[in-house]
């Protein structure tokens, strides 16, 4: 296993055993800036391009609170408190919008997120070369065709008669038109599936590079002690991957809020809003069908932003607890 | 710290191609029944995905060679181009033809490949500066990640961000689709967490040696994290082939700046069923449009996919330096 | 990967010659002041032009003289730049958030989200009022012989009558889309019916050696009491044979349902309808005497009313409840949520499986026929009326002898169409403004004293043969199409329609081809008389879509002149209504009368609890009061 670097661990082992007194923190941080001065002085640049583009215009972030009015601009508009978060929130299916939003987010951060790593994992134990990256050429290809397309054909196959709706029905579900269904988690698995099908190939890159990434020595170690390809992946492959793993899994549970339900747009119907309608689709309604709104949908954005930031801060503590490696 | 470089190679390079060969040679291999079984099951389940992965995309193919007035009625998966009878030829290629009509696609694909190649080099460099950065042992690395973190979190939105590049002087201007947009936090994350995996010695064996941190950078850590790399200069250069909704706000009126998914965004959106069948004799073309496009827009990405997944392959140069 | 960068080398080079030699230099003939840039929201499919500047029409346009400021001729050079097709309103919003609208003379509003009367109060939009009697005299004349259209072409702004914008005005509008039905399934298996002299009778007719159509139906309200008195107040030329009352449609149905019965067609239905169970505008719903669902102006009584919880939409509902259980409306009306109301599932209607809908011109006559569909064999198309209630329903939802009424709100192609505002950045760039207008000016030319020919061709019908020939260039697009001989000819005999100008036979055809050839899409132009090349089938469609006047519809211009602030009211509750309705509506149309009923008091529970209602309609007849 990878022994990831912990500082502040070797740093506490090494006072302990060389008793040196912890320094406070302003000294700590001139002589950090002593040593370190030229790494910081390269970052320059990167922070200038995130400053620039990434903080300098969150000034907009006070639209959230204004009236905003195009012709009078940011600066003067004038200001309405909270009623743009009344009008986002104070509606009779608000909680419902929440509940499927959540449902659907779960099942993303579950299924949807280890299918891409397990397929990445089953495909490092492919020995036939050729095979191999005539499956993997042909993973990626659902990612390129366009989300209208890939809901058109999503939506003849789930429709009665269609090529998903017969092979269930050998399951013993009834042949019916599947995105017309507002049982709770109907929806939300068509949601996850499309998702799992579009995206598995592509998001199984980054994994594919970490196990190949994977020090050779030690396959060749386990190899020795007779292990196949199964086992080595078991005992070599999984074990290097699971820092990236991880990783990825905190940076998704900070992102699930805020992308990743454009298709939902498409698949709903007024029908099964109960268990379709998830925020993206509810701040649409609301924000820019009609006029756009840039006042309500600012606060929308930011109210998700919230919630995404929180859920990010949670998942990066519980990652540094557990595997003692962090985002930040 | 050259010779460190080269002699580590030349002890240790395992060639990609003969690295699973060196493993069945090995010593002790159990070739059970379970391990034959699992590995029918492998072959098979994954042919089921190249089939579910496969037929979308000729269905595409197909429909956009086919008759397009058939195709509005025709459920189901069209297998082979559907033509009416009495038709000359077995393909359609009128969707092609009206597609290409459009003299906009070449500057664009030209307009794309520019921003594409401008943004990935640039993203690439600002990326192993800002992951070198961030897995570094130092006090401000931490909040540096957060910053970076946070920057996926909270967006301005149009407005803000136009006033922003405006005020820089790039509106309407081919910069506006390079600079912004090049990179994102979550790269120079992913690259920090590959760059932690080099272990600690051969950094410092390169410092020992008086390299400097760009020579470190460039030279030490980066080569080691290729495969990650590639990785993420796959995903900016496909983020940046799709992306039009930049230049659909910075350059909307200069068409001679537009990159190839914006023209197929409007060409798309001219062309609407919605639209076009509200003549009495409708080009029926059109409605082949949504597929031409897709091959046309995706074909010069899937191409160059196997060119990528060589260097991801690649891996780690330099093996087995120990602790 | 030396080989693949050198290969891209060469690619890239020679590219960029492509791209490069494809550029063109043009001849100015005008002076900086008299140089205009315009900004439209639509530019025309890029298969014909990529950049809207190649426009034929548009280079005679700056080959010619107008009158500037100081009263001499000046030859102009107009720029023209377009939106991106689904982008224009964030563009418009952008431009006017942050002054990039002071690069433009003249724009298309048609995208804004604010009022022209805000857009003026910003100091964006100029103030036409003082300009209009002298530069824009042909504009006031149409204004004039059309009180309906001048009555909300000027804004209110602080109590008096402003002109802040110029509207096109279509003349010689033209309905796209209407409700049509399958003649030929009422033809095999209709009968005459009662009170007609050959009652019970088959119907005789079909396609003759020419291809034309003949055929003997008559519509059964033809012989009953109503509609004689249809025919007396109404239509007197009506003569039985097109439906004209909700009876006729549910004998037509009931013929559909045997039709599709007798061809086999399982996958098929009658009839379908939008998904939410109606279509907003009205269609079908102000069949009953009343509007559509949302805002509309009842002529008789001069107020604008909400037809949300009408009586008529009641009864319209009741009446889908009916077609539903009767097995005649499309069970699965509520699932087609990604078409628009005008193309539903268009996978049944386009292989001749259903009977009748809601379509647009490409499904009339034979032009559905494919051997690949074997339903659409012998497909005759044809369009029809809205219908009028004489079955459901009582007082004034229902047609009687007392109860004389026509639709009067439904979806139907206004001659109002986007305006364009001058803008104030005249006054620091300098430029003589008042030549635009007489630009503008003269695409609102109708007629001529001295028999030339008059502006509004430009705009609507092109180039003639000699003045293409002034800006001819090979390969532009009238070269491109074949259209070297005009876009339009000017007829020496004109007798037999009265309009002079006929034209080219191959955008007769063909025509999309009509609007790349002319400068319509400049808004602020007019489109007057033209021959088009329109058979007798084509007029009777044009008779049947626009036989009632839709003087129910709250025009752009009046709706455009609500403040942004009630704006936003008005579309919250719009989508509010919308959206409740969309999930109840279908609701009612598929339940028992227990769940209509519990349905519909959801509605009106719903509907009066919505906050801005009264609002926006006091707003709306204040407005309607003020401009009467």
């Amino acid at each position: 296993m990878v022994q990831k670097p912990n500082t502040e661990f070797q740093a506490k082992q090494a006072r302990l055993i060389h008793s040196i007194p912890k320094l406070s923190f302003g000294k700590r941080l001139k002589k950090d800036l002593k040593k370190n001065w030229v790494v910081y002085v390269i970052f320059l640049p990167v922070l200038l391009y995130v400053l620039l583009f990434n903080y300098a215009p969150l000034f907009g972030l006070v639209m959230a609170f204004q009236d905003f009015n195009v012709l009078k601009g940011v600066f003067g508009s004038s200001f309405n408190n909270f009623a743009n978060f009344k009008t986002l929130f104070f509606r009779d299916n608000f909680g419902i919008v929440l509940r499927n939003t959540a449902g659907m987010a779960l099942l993303n951060l579950t299924v949807g997120f280890i299918v891409p790593v397990i397929f990445a994992l089953l495909l490092s134990t492919i020995r036939h070369k050729r095979y191999k990256r005539v499956i993997q050429i042909s993973s990626y290809i659902p990612y390129f065709i366009s989300t209208v397309v890939v809901v058109a054909l999503w939506k003849e196959f789930l429709d009665e008669g269609g090529v998903i709706a017969n092979f269930l029905s050998w399951f013993g579900f009834r042949n019916q038109n599947w995105l017309a269904n507002n049982k709770v988690p109907v929806f939300w698995l068509i949601n996850t599936a499309i998702d799992i099908w579009v995206g598995f190939g592509y998001g199984a890159i980054i994994y594919c590079a970490a196990i190949a990434n994977v020090n050779p020595n030690l396959h060749e170690a386990a190899a020795i002690d007779g292990a196949g390809e199964w086992k080595r992946m078991w005992h070599v492959s999984i074990p290097s991957i699971i820092p990236l793993v991880v990783t990825m899994l905190t940076l998704r549970i900070g992102t699930v809020f805020l992308q990743g339900f454009d298709k939902v747009l498409l698949l709903y119907s007024p029908s099964i809003y109960s268990t379709a309608d998830c925020l993206t689709t509810y701040i649409y309604r609301i924000a820019f069908a009609g006029s756009a709104d840039y006042g309500v949908s600012t606060a929308a954005g930011l109210f998700q932003s919230a919630i995404a930031t929180t859920l990010l801060i949670i998942s990066n503590y519980l990652n540094r607890k557990i595997t003692k490696s962090s985002l930040f | 710290m050259h010779e460190i470089l080269v002699k580590a190679r030349e002890e240790h390079y395992i060639p990609p191609e003969k690295r699973s060969n060196k493993y069945h040679g090995g010593m002790v291999e159990h070739k059970s029944w379970l391990g034959v079984l699992y590995t029918v099951i492998l072959y098979a389940f994954m042919a089921i995905i190249i089939l579910i992965c496969i037929v979308p995309m000729w269905h595409v193919l197909t429909s956009s060679l086919s008759d397009g007035s058939i195709l509005l009625f025709k459920k189901g998966i069209v297998w082979w181009p559907i033509q009416d009878s009495g038709a000359e030829s077995m393909f359609n290629w009128g969707g092609y033809k009206l597609l290409f009509r459009n003299r906009g696609i070449w500057s664009g694909f030209l307009n794309t490949f520019i921003y594409v190649a401008g943004s990935t080099t640039l993203g690439f460099v600002l990326n192993v500066i800002g992951g070198y950065t961030i897995s570094r042992k130092s006090m401000l690395s931490r909040p540096l990640a957060l910053m970076l973190v946070l920057t996926l979190m909270f967006h301005g939105g149009l407005i803000p961000t136009y006033m922003v590049i405006k005020a820089l002087g790039m509106v309407g201007t081919r910069w506006a689709l390079i600079i912004p947009g090049c990179t994102s936090g979550i790269f120079m994350v992913i690259m920090a967490n590959a760059f932690r995996n080099v272990p600690e010695s051969t950094i410092e064996a390169a410092e020992i040696d008086g390299a400097g941190h760009f020579t470190i950078m460039f030279q030490v850590v980066l080569p080691q994290s290729l495969s990650i790399a590639t990785v993420i200069i796959l995903n900016t250069v496909i983020l940046h082939w799709n992306s039009w909704y930049p230049a659909s706000i910075y350059v909307p009126t200069k068409r001679n700046l537009w990159p190839i998914q914006l023209w197929i965004k409007e060409i798309l959106a001219q062309n609407q069923p919605s639209s076009f069948l509200q003549a009495a004799n409708p080009d029926y073309n059109k409605y082949l449009l949504q597929y031409c496009v897709i091959l046309i827009a995706s074909l010069p990405v899937l191409l160059l996919f196997p060119l990528f997944l060589k260097y991801i392959e690649k891996g780690v140069i330099i093996g087995g330096v120990k602790e | 990967m030396n080989k693949f960068s050198t290969s891209l080398i060469i690619l890239l080079f020679s590219l960029s010659l492509f791209v490069l030699t494809s550029c063109m230099d043009e001849e100015i003939l005008a002076d900086a002041a008299h140089t205009y840039k315009i900004w439209l929201a639509n530019s025309e499919d890029s298969s014909y032009y990529s950049d809207y500047n190649e426009n034929v029409a548009l280079k005679y346009l700056n080959t010619l003289k107008f009158k500037g400021r100081d009263g001499k001729l000046h030859h102009v050079h107009i720029e023209v730049e377009t939106g991106i097709t689904g982008e224009q309103e964030k563009f418009f919003n952008t431009m006017t958030a942050t002054g990039g609208w002071k690069e433009y003379d003249y724009i298309d509003y048609s995208f804004s989200s604010y009022s022209v009367t805000e857009l003026y109060e910003a100091g964006i939009a100029l103030d036409l009022t003082d300009y209009m009697e002298e530069w824009l005299p042909n504009y006031m004349n149409w204004l004039q012989a059309n009180p309906d259209y001048a009555r909300t072409a000027a804004n209110i702004v602080n109590g008096e009558r402003r002109y802040l914008t110029l509207y096109s005005y279509h003349d010689d509008v033209e309905n796209w889309g209407g409700f049509v039905y399958r003649r030929d399934w009422v033809l095999k298996y209709g009968k005459h019916p009662e009170g007609s002299p050959k009652a019970g009778q088959p119907f005789t007719g079909g396609f003759d050696e020419n291809g034309t159509w003949n055929d003997d139906i008559t519509f059964p309200s033809y012989y009953t009491e109503l509609g004689q008195i249809y025919k007396e107040n109404i239509d007197p030329e009506w003569d039985g044979t097109c439906p004209v009352f909700i009876s006729d449609w549910e004998w037509m149905l009931d013929i559909f349902s045997t039709a599709l019965k007798e061809e086999g067609i399982t996958d098929g239905y009658c009839t379908t309808i939008y998904y939410p169970g109606y279509i907003g505008t009205g269609d079908l719903i102000s069949s009953f005497g009343g509007g559509g669902v949302m805002f509309y102006l009842d002529e008789e009584a001069n107020e604008i009313k909400f037809g949300g919880t009408s009586e008529a939409f009641n009864t319209y509902i009741k009446m889908m409840q009916i077609w539903y259980k009767k097995g005649w409306l499309d069970k699965k009306f509520a699932e087609h949520t990604s078409d628009i109301f005008y193309q539903v599932d268009m996978k049944t209607t386009h292989s001749g499986k259903a009977g009748m809908w809601y379509s647009n011109i490409s499904s009339l006559f034979n032009r559905l026929e494919k051997e690949i569909a074997p339903a659409t064999k012998g497909i005759y198309v044809v369009a029809a009326r809205q219908p009028i209630n004489d079955v459901y329903g009582e007082g004034k939802v229902k047609f009687s002898k007392d109860n004389i009424f026509t639709p009067k709100v439904f979806y139907n192609t206004s001659k109002e169409f986007s305006g364009g505002i001058f803008t104030t950045a005249f006054k620091e760039t300098g430029k003589d403004i008042e030549c635009l207008m007489s630009v503008l000016n003269f695409l609102n030319e109708w007629e001529t004293e001295d028999g030339s020919l008059p502006g509004y061709l430009l705009n609507f019908a092109g180039l003639t043969k000699e003045q293409y020939e002034t800006v001819a260039k090979p390969g532009d697009m009238y070269d491109r199409f074949g259209l070297t001989e005009g876009s339009y000819f000017v007829k020496e005999d004109y007798s037999d329609n009265g309009i002079k100008y006929k034209t080219n036979p191959i955008i007769g055809n063909n025509d999309a081809l009509r609007n790349p050839c002319t400068l319509n899409r400049i808004v602020g132009g007019l489109q007057g008389p033209l021959d088009k090349w329109k058979g007798e089938e084509d007029h009777q469609v044009q008779h049947e879509w626009g036989f009632y006047i839709n003087s129910g519809y709250l025009l752009r211009s009046f709706e455009g002149q609500l403040g942004s602030n009630i704006s936003k009211k008005r579309n919250s509750t719009f989508n509010d209504i919308e959206e409740y309705l969309e999930q109840h509506v279908p609701m009612m149309i598929k339940g028992d009368d227990a769940t209509f009923d519990r349905e519909w008091a959801n509605i009106k529970k719903y509907i009066n609890r919505l906050e801005y209602l009264e609002e926006v309609l006091e707003v709306y007849n204040q407005l309607l009061n003020d401009l009467s």
